[in-house]
């Protein structure tokens, strides 16, 4: 044991020293693992709050490029801890389509936003402001695009093989045009009663040649007469006389059915020239009728003169809003496929084992909100500076059942102002609804031409604007606005009567309404423009036009009148024919009357019983005759019949007597 | 798979002490048993970080009780069914739901509840079983274990020579 001691030399006991530390036992709490633990959470939180803004910087950079596709450039990003949230400044987003513009650039931005919500998946921004928010503003390098589309074939881009752009405004055509376009009834109409007349004319000459003439009338009376002298002898004479009758009665009969048929034409033909000659004589008024519906000077709805003038601007104010809407509808078309794929996936997650049970939250958000907007907007010549405000802003707002709302404003001391307050709401299967109010005061308008065509050039130089005005969207769009023009000042030029009316009129005019109303699909509104202005020019193009039509009248019924007097004179010389042909027919009748099927009846009867009564008289004197012999003889008869029962009674006589003479009686 | 045998055996056979085996089969429960990136999955890191635990066994471990997870999913899914949607602990659970980490840890998951409550009740019994598990071994069936034929056989097979590498290690 003691050399064992001994023999042991530093170096050994050295490892025993460390064989001894190695085998004793070791505490449960790794310290190296303690400080491990420290040093990974104190370099990821650190290096977090150190690196957090280029950090940041890189992600907003990142994730705007990727999404929009063309270059981002962000001067700076600061993050914020307490509470949590993110300040930009100069944010400038390149438009992918026109790479020399950015599609929208932000002096600062500041967002805050709820890290616990963050975590969760949800982007709740419970404040969001910014200033000098600016859309389409000019680049000051071009900014890169990434996957770079080929650009589509727009209208616009196509190359332009239509013909000169036609020259837009207000055609106004002259009085002589008015004329020629109106297709004159007064014209129309002595045309077609001529041609009535000619049709109708031959018509009754037709229906008069089938009635009888003058020696036919008399044929009958003689015929008659003959008739009414034949004196009956015998059942022959009856006979020819009623063979005789009855030829006179169809004679009689086929003329009458052609005098009805004479007169039947005759009335038709009377009621269709009396009709075409009526046409004729309110012809004119007819064509004033006309010309003033071709130009509706009675409803000034119907004339949309302020249309014509005003529809330029509409049309160019409905493109923006309809370019802003296609810009936006790529990013909304996507924002639903992402949902449509959320819901996939949690269609999928169902089929796992498990579920989540939801419990009611105090403070529930949707995916994304931002809770308050307060952004200024500067307008694309930067000549006007919008705030925007907007509380509750999300696609989602039914998830807290509440409706977003949003507020635009121009205030520029007290001069001009502008307000529009609206809100709106989504519905869980995608389907927005807004409504808003909105008003505007003094504005003042920069000279614009509003027409420019052949005839008439119209310049507003300058004018004053006030107006009021709402809208809804609900499937679809129902907007009205009323606009209130002062200090106005036309000017301009005009080549034509008319335009030179429209064109005093305008500049006489020193101020009018105007009122928009807009319904349907936001690509093809249908828009009502309704203007005061409507009234003032039909007013004196009515005063124009009617005094103008008084002269055309007279010139038009002066180089009518040869044809439309000798068409009037014709028809009355033709109606006079007609009233003698009515006489005539009249006097036909009365002759045939005269044959009427009683008398030519009553002339067989009367012949009849004449002839009758003489046979009846020549039969009595016959029978007398006869009677008068056959009483002779029944005389001569009788003596006879006596003279032989006497005869006989003598003989029997005899006989008894000499029966009697042997006889004995009672002796 | 041999490797993995290998490892257990060794760690058994070493002079790791039979609480950090013991922490080490128990975290693996755990881990295993909940969503790794979870709030139970950070519990178990920190775990792992900051105490002595034998991480031979947690990582072959591991792998066992995450299979272990799919086979049981229907039944933590019943037991996080029955919690969530007790009548009696309903403000209990709406009062946590107003919580953050509540959410992120998807604990209102019948599922993801089932599995962190079951592993955190099972987590001492787990613990003191395997502890006794392992003295026992050392005391009684190391030797006699050696002992066996088949043991013996897997001495002079692959398995073997793998094991003694690891061991030598």
């Amino acid at each position: 044991m003691t050399e064992e001691i001994k023999n042991t030399t530093p170096e050994d006991d050295k490892n025993q020293v460390e064989k001894r530390n190695k085998d004793k036992p070791k505490g449960m709490v790794r310290i190296a693992g303690l400080a491990v633990t420290a040093a990974l959470a104190g370099g990821l939180g650190g290096g977090l709050y150190l690196f957090a803004d280029d950090l940041a910087h890189y992600a907003l950079s990142k994730a705007l490029e990727s999404s929009i596709g063309a270059e981002t450039n962000i001067a700076r990003v600061e993050v914020h801890w307490q509470p949590f949230g993110l300040k930009v400044i100069d944010l400038q987003q390149t438009d992918p389509a026109s790479p020399k513009t950015n599609l929208f650039q932000i002096e600062q931005a500041s967002l805050q936003m709820n890290l616990g919500e963050l975590l969760l998946g949800r982007y709740v921004v419970s404040s969001l402001t910014g200033e000098g928010l600016r859309f389409n503003a000019p680049r000051v390098a071009i900014g890169k695009v990434f996957n770079e589309k080929e650009p589509e074939q727009t209208p616009s881009s196509l190359p332009d093989t239509s013909p000169a752009e036609p020259e837009s405004g207000l055609e106004i055509p002259s009085v002589r045009e008015l004329l020629a376009k109106a297709e004159l009834q007064t014209e129309i109409k002595a045309k077609t009663l001529e041609r009535v007349w000619q049709q109708e004319s031959k018509l009754v000459e037709q229906a008069f040649a089938a009635l009888p003439n003058e020696s036919a009338l008399k044929q009958y009376k003689q015929d008659w007469r003959a008739i009414e002298k034949t004196k009956v002898k015998s059942v022959k004479d009856l006979e020819r006389l009623k063979a005789k009758l009855e030829k006179l009665k169809a004679d009689v009969e086929s003329d009458r059915q052609a005098l009805k048929t004479a007169k039947r034409q005759l009335k038709s033909s009377k009621a269709k020239v009396d009709e075409a000659y009526k046409e004729l004589k309110a012809a004119p008024k007819q064509d004033w009728q006309n010309i003033k519906a071709q130009l509706p000077i009675d409803d000034p709805n119907a004339i949309a003169i302020a249309q014509v003038l005003f529809g330029k601007e509409i049309a160019a104010y409905l493109q923006t809003a309809q370019g802003y809407y296609n810009k936006a509808k790529p990013y909304i078309a996507a924002y639903n496929d992402v949902k449509a794929s959320e819901k996939i996936e949690a269609e999928i997650r169902e089929d796992t084992v498990g579920r989540d049970v939801e419990f009611a939250l105090q403070h529930i958000y949707p995916d994304w909100i931002v809770e308050s907007l307060n952004i200024s907007v500067i307008t694309p010549k930067g000549k006007e500076t919008y705030q925007i405000e907007g509380r509750d802003l999300t696609s989602q707002t039914y998830v807290q059942n509440k409706p977003g709302h949003y507020r635009i404003s121009l205030a520029r001391g007290r001069e001009r102002s502008f307000e529009l307050d609206g809100e709106f709401t989504f519905t869980e299967q995608g389907k927005g609804r807004t409504s808003a109010d909105w008003q505007l005061a003094g504005y003042k308008l920069a000279s614009q031409t509003l027409s420019k065509s052949k005839n008439l050039n119209v310049e507003l130089e300058q004018a004053s604007v006030d107006a009021t005005g709402d809208y809804q969207y609900d499937s679809q769009w129902q907007s009205r606005a009323n606009f209130e023009f002062s200090d106005t000042k036309f000017n301009g030029t005009s080549g034509s009567e008319l335009a030179q009316l429209t064109l005093n009129t305008l500049t006489s005019v020193k101020g009018f309404d105007l009122s928009l109303g807009m319904t349907g699909v936001i690509d093809s509104p249908d828009i009502k423009v309704k203007s005061n202005l409507d009234n003032k020019l039909n007013k004196a193009f009515k005063r124009a036009v009617k005094a103008r039509w008084q002269r055309v009248e007279a010139e038009t019924k002066k180089a009518l009148s040869d044809k439309l007097a000798s068409s009037l004179n014709l028809n009355e010389g033709q109606l006079a024919k007609l009233q003698s042909f009515d006489l005539s027919l009249d006097n036909v009748e009365a002759q045939l009357k005269r044959l009427g099927q009683d008398e030519l009846d009553s002339l067989v009867t009367s012949k009849k019983e004449a002839y009758e009564k003489e046979l009846q008289a020549r039969a009595q004197a016959e029978l007398k005759k006869q009677q008068e012999k056959a009483k002779a003889e029944l005389r001569k008869q009788e003596e006879k019949a006596k003279e032989e029962l006497k005869n006989q009674e003598d003989k029997l006589k005899d006989k008894l007597k000499d029966k009697l003479k042997d006889f004995k009686c009672c002796e | 798979m041999f490797t993995l045998l290998a490892k257990i055996l060794s760690v058994l056979n070493s002079d790791a002490q039979p609480n950090q085996i013991a922490a080490a089969v128990a975290l693996a429960m755990v881990a295993g048993f909940n969503p790794i990136l979870g709030v139970m999955g950070l519990f178990v890191l920190l775990m792992l970080l900051c105490f002595r635990v034998n991480l031979s066994t947690f990582i072959a471990l591991f792998a066992v009780f995450s299979a272990l997870a799919l086979a049981l999913a229907t039944l933590f899914a019943s037991v996080g069914e029955v919690l969530l949607a007790h009548a009696e602990l309903q403000s209990f659970w709406t009062e946590l739901y107003q919580t953050y980490w509540f959410r992120l840890s998807q604990l209102n998951n019948t599922l993801v509840m089932g599995a962190a409550v079951s592993s955190l009740v099972l987590f001492i019994p787990v613990f003191v079983i395997a502890r006794w598990a392992i003295l026992k071994y050392r005391a009684a069936f190391k030797a006699f274990v050696e002992k066996f034929k088949v043991v013996q056989s897997l001495k002079a097979s692959k398995f073997y020579r793998i094991y003694e590498t690891v061991h030598g290690q």
